[in-house]
């Protein structure tokens, strides 16, 4: 039988197992670099000007003379309002931190409820609120705008009245608007996987808590929440990538309106401009980038973890 | 017989009392879970409601009730079917390759070498990326017929450059998808592959698997909970790609998805917002259809097999 | 059936740790030997080698006529039985056992026949079809044997076997385990660090340390004439008392052994035919009393005077059968080079002393007792290097 597989082998059969476990780590930097390629791409044209990126592939920098330089950088931080990435930065800032924390503080209170709590009709607002995950934002979107553009009201038929349900607050346009609206959205995948994972604590801790004489409350912020926070920090993960990436509902909602857009917004419009500014998109790109990579890098001993508790059984 | 009814009266208050106790205790918890649904459902009842209105906003005119008007459209509406087949394909080709090749990686990864850390940081890097500038990074550096890598391949080995983007609208798409979350495949897969105790494969060996046995009969079964969880966890998210087609294609020739299709008729500049909320309804419903039904199927399989 | 012959065998890891120093064992056909030792003595590692699990840095391995260093473990015709089962989750308990007749391509009437037979030896023809995830500990435990019996394999190799099951259990299964070996005949090597394991059930027990192997006899041999201070300790329960001691000058009448501040008279015939032992006489020495060695005085009227010594009873351990005694005694306890020996509480000065003594006893706590001890029978081994005299 085949005895070569075995890591004992002298001689030739060690030779050839050598190789043969030199393939893995071979194949891995292939992958590597192919995986890197575009990234790498980007990397090298946030370096190069305007013409270069114009008129040749990013490549040619290792043979042309084509330079160099960090001009791209200093012009996306430094330049004037009308392109510059630094304001933009604050504004997504404004949108994605109240869009993290909001929706995993409701969020978990609810997965709470829903798995902890009896009460009538509990399996039927859960399943009501997941299988909003399904739901095309674009929908949703619509009676949003509504909603921040005037408020809501009901015209009552026949009586010729209208009721001002909610009135206007003026959150058309403003990055208010938008990180409400990720709450909103971000909810629905917050509970499912909160949900999953708080529902797969061990029950004797809350048996154990309640003889200890501990309300709903108490074992909320006692216990679960900090038994929690692999999960907690997985779905930030998630939710800030998706709030920061975003470029649909920030464009839904802030449009066109300069002092509120996010980076997405503002490196989406260098592509525009007829091409006038998109030299600085690489460089803004890895600008924008960095803060994922900062939170992601960060967090990312929970990340899997998070995901998988409750819905694999280790 | 008299000792017996006193004890079921008495069970009777305690059950009510206990049941008081319950009551008081969970209150605090009602305001998130009140506010959770309202703001999950309302603008979905909204939604409905629009559904059955004509309401267009160019050229403006009053919401109109119209009734199953919409709908009957929509099902007859040969553009939405088309969409609602681009996102089902989309959705299903780019997590299945994510997952192949994800669990490609994974294997790869799941031993100690020298710059670990550093491969796993360059692979997870593209999950990261925005989903703009990786479309615009993959149509202009990668498919593009001037300036693709691509292309300069395919150049060097004497075929003429393509511009993919343009020929192959879904297909690059599709290729920036799983460029995209292959690394989060990864991630979950590889902590399936670490999870997996080292002994039960040391068994298979004594037990005379081949690697290829092992990893077929043994490690494969090991790792499915852990591809349905990344397949769920990418096909909630994938089924709502946007951002990338705009910016790659535009909504070219059998790239148009629901969500784009949704959009090209209300917000994007359709602004019928009233059939757009009855395409979106139709999707919601048949998604929870498919998801209920496929997944009482799958349980059912699944509880059949733990039985059996 | 097959012997298995381990000579001069090493493992040395790449980062330069060498976990087995030239490891010689000789495993008769059908012969259970029993492999003990503190955890990371390398009894786990050994095991592994001969299954071909780890890499054998040196030395040779033989089962039954061949080499095997170099060959694939399927093909060195053992079975393996792990600590925590290693079962396969997803497959059903028929599926478990049949795993490497399928692999090995045997025909399914004789698979399904093998299976019957195996389920049947070990009681588990009910839970052919059922899941491992729906058996209790000691079910999943005999599937893990029947997976090895199944094969009919020269030689069984077992790491730790009952160490997750419940204490009742692993008193049941270890018969059982006993009782299958004897039945089917296989050489079996048994790994585990429970001595009561080891000494009821092996024919011959191996006990090691730190990668060097300490002594390989019959459980009588080693609990009567331990090798060393290290299974002198280890073997036996509760351990065995080992004091730093002095043995004064010897005349006719025998020596004194001084403890701390008592003296125990030995007489002459410890010293006869132990011409080592005479030869420490008026120097330090390590003496080493079992607890079953000492005696309640008071059930003893005939015992020798100047073999007793009184101390104070500061805790009882009533097992019913009998009686555990702890006293503290002022002489130094002697290291014995057992890393999972408890370490000793601090009492201050002295250290403790355990004697079994018969529940017709009527000790009490706090009592100052006379405590006999059988001199014939105190252990002695030599001060520095801990070798028995």
């Amino acid at each position: 039988m085949a005895s070569t597989q075995f890591p004992g082998t002298r001689g030739v059969g060690k030779a050839i197992y050598r190789v043969l476990s030199g393939i893995p780590t071979g194949a891995l930097w292939f992958v590597v670099v192919i995986w890197s390629i575009p990234t790498f791409g980007l990397a090298v044209n946030s370096f190069r000007g305007r013409d270069d990126q114009r008129n040749s592939g990013w490549w040619t920098v290792f043979s042309d003379e084509g330079g160099t330089s960090l001009d791209n950088y200093e012009t996306v931080l430094t330049a004037s309002s009308t392109n510059s990435i630094l304001e933009s930065l604050a504004n997504s800032f404004a949108i994605a931190i109240p869009a993290t924390i909001i929706p995993i503080a409701i969020a978990a209170f609810a997965a709470y409820g829903f798995a902890w709590i009896d009460f009538k009709g509990r399996e039927w607002a859960f399943i009501a609120t997941v299988s909003l995950l399904a739901v095309p934002l674009q929908v949703a979107l619509i009676p949003l705008l509504q909603l921040y553009s005037g408020g809501a009201h009901l015209t009552l038929p026949l009586m010729d009245k209208t009721l001002t349900l909610i009135p206007d607050f003026g959150l058309a346009g403003t990055t208010t608007a938008v990180w409400l609206t990720h709450t909103g959205f971000g909810l629905p995948f917050a509970i499912f996987l909160l949900h999953n994972y708080i529902s797969g604590l061990p029950k004797d801790v809350f048996e154990s808590a309640r003889i200890d004489g501990a309300d709903h409350f108490t074992i909320f912020w006692r216990i679960v929440l900090p038994l929690s926070v692999p999960v907690l920090a997985a779905f930030a993960i998630f939710q800030f990538l998706w709030t920061w990436n975003d470029f649909l509902i920030a464009n839904t909602m802030i449009g066109a309106q300069r002092t509120e857009q996010p980076t997405t917004i503002a490196i989406a419009n260098l592509a525009g401009d007829y091409g006038r500014n998109e030299h600085l998109l690489a460089a803004g790109a890895f600008v924008q980038a960095f803060f994922p990579l900062v939170v992601f890098f960060s967090l990312q001993r929970y990340f899997v973890r998070g995901l998988l508790a409750g819905s694999v059984k280790g | 017989m008299a000792a017996v009814t006193s004890n079921s009266t008495r069970e009777e208050q305690v059950k009510a009392l206990q049941k008081k106790e319950a009551r008081r205790r969970r209150l605090p918890l009602l305001p998130a879970l009140l506010f959770t649904i309202v703001v999950t459902q309302v603008p979905f009842l909204m939604s409905l409601y629009y559904s059955f209105t004509k309401w267009t906003v160019t050229p403006p005119s009053p919401r109109e009730w119209i009734g199953i008007e919409n709908y009957t459209d929509a099902f007859t509406n040969m553009f939405f079917r088309q969409a609602a087949m681009t996102s089902v394909i989309m959705t299903l080709t780019s997590v299945v390759l994510s997952v192949i090749l994800g669990t490609g990686v994974a294997l790869l990864l799941d031993r100690k070498f020298f710059g670990q850390g550093f491969v796993r940081t360059l692979i997870i890097t593209p999950f990261l990326v925005m989903p703009v500038v990786a479309g615009l990074v993959w149509k202009n550096q990668m498919f593009s017929a001037a300036f693709g890598v691509l292309n300069w391949v395919l150049n060097q080995v004497g075929v003429e450059s393509i511009e993919f983007a343009s020929k192959f609208p879904r297909w690059s798409i599709v290729g920036v998808l799983v460029w995209q979350w292959t690394p989060f495949m990864m991630l979950i897969i590889l902590a399936g592959l670490q999870g997996q105790s080292s002994s039960v494969i040391e068994a298979a060996k004594v037990d005379g698997a081949s690697p290829r046995a092992t990893f077929f009969q043994i490690t494969l079964p090991h790792l499915r909970p852990y591809i349905e969880l990344g397949v769920l966890l990418g096909s909630i998210y994938l089924i709502q790609v946007f951002d990338h087609i705009v910016v790659m294609t535009g909504g070219g020739p059998g790239s148009t998805n629901v969500p784009l299709f949704v959009n090209q008729r209300s917000i994007g500049g359709g602004w019928r917002f009233g059939s757009a909320s009855a395409f979106s309804i139709v999707v919601v419903v048949a998604t929870i259809i498919l998801a209920t039904f496929g997944l009482r199927v799958l349980s059912g399989l699944l509880e059949g097999e733990e039985a059996a | 059936m097959a012997t298995v012959v381990l000579d001069k065998i090493d493992k040395i890891y790449p980062n330069g740790v060498q976990a087995i120093h030239g490891l010689d064992l000789e495993i008769a056909d059908n012969e259970f030997l029993v492999l003990v030792g503190p955890s990371g003595c390398g009894k786990s590692t050994a095991l592994r080698m001969i299954a071909g699990l780890e890499e054998i840095s040196g030395g040779t391995l033989t089962i039954g006529d061949t080499v095997v260093n170099d060959v694939a473990p399927k093909d060195r015709d053992i079975a393996m039985v792990f600590q925590n089962y290693a079962l396969y989750p997803h497959m059903t308990v028929g599926e478990n056992i049949g795993f490497s007749l399928k692999l090995a391509k045997v025909s399914k009437s004789e698979m399904t026949e093998r299976i019957r037979h195996a389920a049947e030896i070990l009681e588990l023809e009910e839970y052919l079809d059922r899941k491992p995830g729906q058996l209790s500990g000691g079910q999943r435990q005999r599937v893990a044997m029947g997976r090895a019996i199944v094969r009919q394999p020269s030689a069984f190799l077992m790491d730790e076997p009952l160490s997750n099951l419940d204490a009742k259990l692993r008193v049941q299964m270890r018969a059982e385990i006993a009782r299958l070996q004897r039945d089917l005949a296989v050489t079996t090597v048994y790994v585990t660090h429970d001595q009561v394991e080891a000494m009821t059930m092996g024919d011959r027990v191996a006990v090691l340390k730190d990668g060097y192997l300490q002594q390989v006899d019959s459980p009588q041999n080693l609990y009567d004439h331990p090798a060393n201070i290290f299974v002198a300790a280890f073997i036996g329960s509760p351990s065995m008392n080992i004091y730093e001691s002095r043995l004064g000058a010897l005349d006719d009448n025998g020596a004194t052994l001084t403890l701390g501040s008592m003296d125990l008279h030995l007489p002459r015939s410890v010293f006869d035919e132990n011409t080592e032992l005479q030869a420490r006489c008026g120097g330090p020495i390590s003496a080493g009393i079992r607890p079953e060695d000492m005696e309640d005085a008071s059930l003893k009227p005939d015992h020798p005077a100047n073999q007793r010594f009184t101390s104070e009873v500061v805790l009882l351990e009533s097992l019913g059968s009998e009686i555990m005694v702890h006293f503290n005694i002022d002489a130094k306890a002697a290291a014995t080079g057992d890393p999972d020996a408890v370490e000793e509480v601090g009492t201050g000065e002295g250290s403790s002393c355990v004697a079994r003594f018969n529940p017709r006893s009527g000790v009490r706590l706090g009592d100052t007792i006379e405590v006999a001890v059988d001199a014939a029978r105190i252990h002695f081994f030599d001060h520095s290097t801990g070798a028995a005299l």
